[in-house]
């Protein structure tokens, strides 16, 4: 499958490659180049996700967010949310290993000051109460599903491929099936839709609003997940990013997971390029 | 000939009536939008969609014949700060140029080009260049400003005041739209605007092919009604000196408790906390922090029940000093070791809040103590070591609050249950609660991370926080001076060596907790009366996991102490409990409702407590709960069962 880890990083960003004429002659040769996607060796960003529902004020929440890919393939992510004041500082570590091993997590409760780890088989809950699931936020292997291109479609006057990705397992997804509307030349899904419960109609969907060109990757400045059935959205934006910086790979430990001031240092030096 | 004589006048005569106010759109989105809103207030207006050309400015550093030299130039800079560079060739120069950066503002530009400059770099250049862009236009008439009369000057005034004062002309009405959907008004925009957005797929192919490099160029891939801008702000860690010092009201809480039992001599109880926070960081190393708390608490009942607590308390206040490999703290803190939850048998460095027994929330229910601690950072591990230079003795409430261990009136203490000797010592004697000042000892605790489980190895040499009552020796000893001794009880700490560790790790769609810590010194008393320490362990196991890998989440612990006596002793030398927590969210997350309980697996313990919460108006949370306790008289539930009750509350944070 692709990388919609929008959470993490907030981004899925891409270098515009001359495969602008490139034809996909399977569905997993567009999954894999929809996941080689290069978006820099790390990246650091500033956003903020709203809760949104029909009738109430959005919940906003600011989080910061750093990424690397180290030497080995591992991915390391560390969020951490600066408001509001009764989530502020409470951390989420994630690394997601290259081999099958299965991902490590802990989150960093400042309220009982101390870390705890998190169980990466968990995919299904709700991150932070919105409607991203915990699956939503790791890397997926394009193995672990089943790829199909179903056509080509023009979404919004954008050229895209329609890309169906059913879970190679039950069991390994929380999700039947989704449908991808990859855009041909930047590679970013525009718009998934997310079935679940064998049902005929999407339950979820996931909508880009604005990409930009940051350091020369297309990044997802804008997005909306949105629950087709109790109509709540949890809106992603992202206020500042910076790829491919001096992220140390110690900032993903649980000393600095445990110490959110640690990261002020780095946060600060970003600040100043 | 005729209609156009008709509208040429009108438009004359309708031109001194409306103002045209030109507004300059990114989207053809926003403008419609824009358009809409403004129809909607009776104006009017048109839309044209122009293609302007724009200068952009890229500064290069210039004149390198080798990629070689190129690079190694980009790669300096990069050291600087300068993120994004590119070496192009050809595309300037017949040589090797490093695009530095790209922006329609020659603002921006010229910061990054001094910049340069004043590394001493010589080879710095303005390239410019044009672009293509689209831009909607929106020609709106505003309705003409309301007349305005200059009001005749007082006689008592000077018309020089008067003029100066008052100004000619109405101001114009504001337009109603969303300061980040305009860029600008049009016929203000003598500089290029930094966005640009596109819709159409033609044109994206046209800005790829312009603009590579443009951080500050955006392009609307889709939007609709929900395409929306939050503001909220940022919290910046690079604001200047306002981000040295932070401030927070940690909680805020209010609550009502109404006792439910007829046996219980209270009614009522309300309840206030507050406690707050300032932090000054003093460098990148320094940090200092002043912290502290208010607990009201106001007991209503049948006659001598009644009783007003008002108590201020220091919280974390400390002087702390990090670098890469270590973390000193010197002052007040609380320290949370161990994995468990409910009951973790290896934190014993922290210091227990037990003024409001089982009402805090697990996890809550600790006090700051003075501190040195030292946490030193390896590897893959971490060294944890603390000193406490004064002891702190578990936190209790006044001996009249019914969460006090020892019942009076009763003749009961938490884990005694009631004897007649019991009733007749504390209703002729008094609780010597004066505890010696002197050490509370230290810790040392081993963190690391194996194979994707964690591991904790502790050794303490600390004195014990929950206070134990030893019966006056002298009174066990002969009873006939039990009228003559001052004291009934002694209040002890015992200093106890513990050895422990804890484990936490992954197995499938379960996350296990496994503590256990060996206890050289555990206070009992014996079927003599005579107070003794012995041996101990204690041991808990917990599993947490969300059912249906769905959003509640469930967290079960099951935990045991044991003490090894040399003799008969009147304490429960082996308890076992069966602990836990439910949560679930729902209502879009608006509503959580969320349960507690401790089961004694040995002896009839009971305590449940459900409750619901709303969290919709954050930051603050609205809740009400039920506390249920029952038990024998030697155990939790048994000796604050008269405590069983419904409560009411307010609390957040900000």
């Amino acid at each position: 499958m692709y990388k919609f880890k929008y959470p993490i990083t907030f981004i899925v960003s891409t270098f515009l490659f001359p495969i602008v004429c490139h034809s996909y002659d399977s569905g997993f040769e567009l999954a894999t180049a929809v996941s080689n996607r290069p978006d820099g060796d790390n990246a650091y960003s500033v956003g903020i996700m709203a809760l949104v529902e029909k009738g109430h004020k959005p919940r906003l929440r600011q989080m910061n967010s750093f990424r690397l890919d180290d030497p080995n393939g591992n991915t390391l992510s560390l969020i951490r949310f600066k408001k509001p004041q009764d989530i502020k500082n409470t951390g989420l570590l994630t690394i997601d290993y290259y081999s099958d091993k299965d991902s490590d997590q802990w989150i960093f409760l400042p309220a009982v000051k101390k870390s705890r780890r998190i169980s990466s088989k968990r995919k299904g809950g709700r991150f932070v109460g919105s409607d991203i699931f915990y699956e939503d936020l790791r890397d997926r292997r394009v193995s672990e599903d089943t790829h199909r291109i179903v056509k080509k479609e023009k979404l919004n006057g954008m050229e895209t491929i329609v890309l169906e990705s059913i879970p190679s397992s039950k069991g390994n997804s929380v999700y039947d099936k989704r449908v991808s509307w990859i855009h041909v030349k930047s590679l970013i899904p525009l718009r998934i839709d997310f079935y679940q419960n064998g049902e005929s109609k999407p339950v979820k969907r996931s909508l880009v609003k604005q990409v930009g060109k940051k350091q020369g990757f297309w990044t997802i400045l804008k997005a909306v997940t949105q629950d087709l059935k109790s109509h709540h959205e949890t809106h992603i934006q992202t206020n500042e990013i910076l790829y491919d910086q001096s992220i140390p790979s110690e900032l993903f430990t649980q000393k600095y997971l445990e110490d959110p001031l640690r990261e002020k240092d780095i946060v600060k030096q970003l600040s100043r390029k | 000939m005729f209609k156009y004589l008709i509208s040429l006048s009108c438009l004359f005569f309708l031109q001194p009536l409306y103002a045209v106010q030109p507004y300059e759109f990114s989207t053809k989105e926003r403008a419609d939008r824009f358009i809409q809103e403004q129809e909607a207030r009776g104006k009017r207006s048109n839309l044209t969609v122009q293609k302007q050309q724009k200068q952009r400015y890229t500064v290069l550093l210039k004149g390198h014949t080798q990629w070689g030299n190129a690079f190694k130039q980009a790669q300096l800079i990069d050291k600087q700060g300068f993120s994004g560079l590119e070496v192009v060739k050809g595309r300037y120069e017949r040589g090797y140029s490093i695009i530095v950066r790209q922006s329609l503002s020659k603002k921006s530009i010229g910061k990054t080009f001094n910049r340069l400059r004043r590394l001493g770099m010589k080879n710095v250049k303005v390239h410019t260049d044009k672009i293509k862009l689209v831009r909607y236009i929106v020609m709106l008439r505003e309705p003409p400003a309301p007349k305005f009369e200059r009001p005749k000057p007082s006689s008592l005034m000077k018309p020089a005041v008067v003029n100066k004062s008052l100004p000619d002309k109405a101001p114009a009405p504001e337009a109603i739209v969303k300061k980040s959907d305009i860029l600008a008004p049009a016929t203000l925009m003598s500089k290029p605007a930094i966005e640009s957005t596109v819709e159409k797929e033609s044109v994206l192919a046209t800005q790829e092919e312009n603009i590579e490099l443009d951080d500050e160029v955006m392009i609307v891939v889709m939007s609709d009604s929900s395409d929306i801008t939050y503001e909220m702000s940022i919290e910046d860690d690079d604001e200047g000196t306002g981000d040295n010092f932070e401030w927070a009201v940690d909680k805020i809480q209010l609550e009502t408790e109404l006792f439910t039992r007829s046996s219980s001599s209270v009614d009522h109880v309300e309840y206030i906390n507050a406690s707050a926070h300032a932090k000054w960081q003093l460098s990148s190393n320094w940090e200092v922090q002043i912290a502290a708390r208010l607990d009201g608490n106001y007991q209503h009942g049948d006659k001598g029940a009644d009783n007003d607590e008002l108590n201020l308390d220091y919280g974390n206040n400390f002087l702390r000093y990090r670098d890469q490999s270590m973390r000193l703290t010197v002052g007040s803190d609380t320290v949370r070791w161990g994995k468990m939850d409910t009951f973790s048998p290896t934190d014993n460095v922290s210091s227990l809040d037990m003024s409001r027994g089982v009402l805090f929330e697990w996890g809550e229910a600790y006090r700051s103590a003075p501190i040195v601690r030292g946490e030193f950072f390896f590897d893959n591990g971490k060294l944890d070591v603390v000193y406490l230079p004064y002891f702190r003795e578990a936190e209790l409430s006044d001996k009249e609050n019914v969460w006090y261990p020892v019942n009076i009136e009763e003749g009961a203490i938490l884990g005694f249950g009631s004897t007649p000797l019991l009733k007749t010592l504390l209703q002729n004697g008094k609780i010597d609660d004066d505890i010696n000042e002197t050490d509370g000892g230290f810790g040392i605790r081993y963190s690391t991370t194996l194979n994707s489980m964690d591991f904790d190895l502790t050794v303490q040499r600390v004195k014990l926080s929950t206070p134990y009552y030893q019966i006056n020796p002298t009174i066990v000893a002969n009873p006939a001076l039990m009228n003559q001794e001052k004291y009934a009880l002694i209040e002890k700490h015992p200093r106890s060596w513990v050895i422990g560790g804890d484990t936490e790790f992954q197995a499938g769609y379960f996350l296990l907790r496994f503590e256990a810590a060996w206890f050289s010194d555990l206070p009992a008393t014996t079927s003599r009366l005579q107070y003794e320490t012995y041996d101990g362990l204690k041991w808990a196991g917990g599993a947490e996991f969300y059912p249906g890998d769905g959003d509640t989440r469930v967290n079960l612990q099951l935990s045991g102490s044991h003490i090894d006596e040399k003799e008969k002793i009147i304490d429960r030398d082996n308890i076992v409990n069966l602990s836990g927590e439910v949560e679930t969210l729902f209502s879009n997350n608006r509503w959580k409702l969320s349960g507690r309980f401790n089961l004694g697996l040995d002896e009839k313990d009971i305590y449940i407590s459900p409750e619901v919460a709303y969290l919709g108006w954050e930051p603050f949370e609205m809740y009400s709960a039920i506390h249920y306790l029952d038990g024998n008289d030697n155990t939790l539930g048994g000796f604050y069962e008269n405590n069983t009750m419904v409560t009411f509350g307010w609390r957040g944070q900000f």
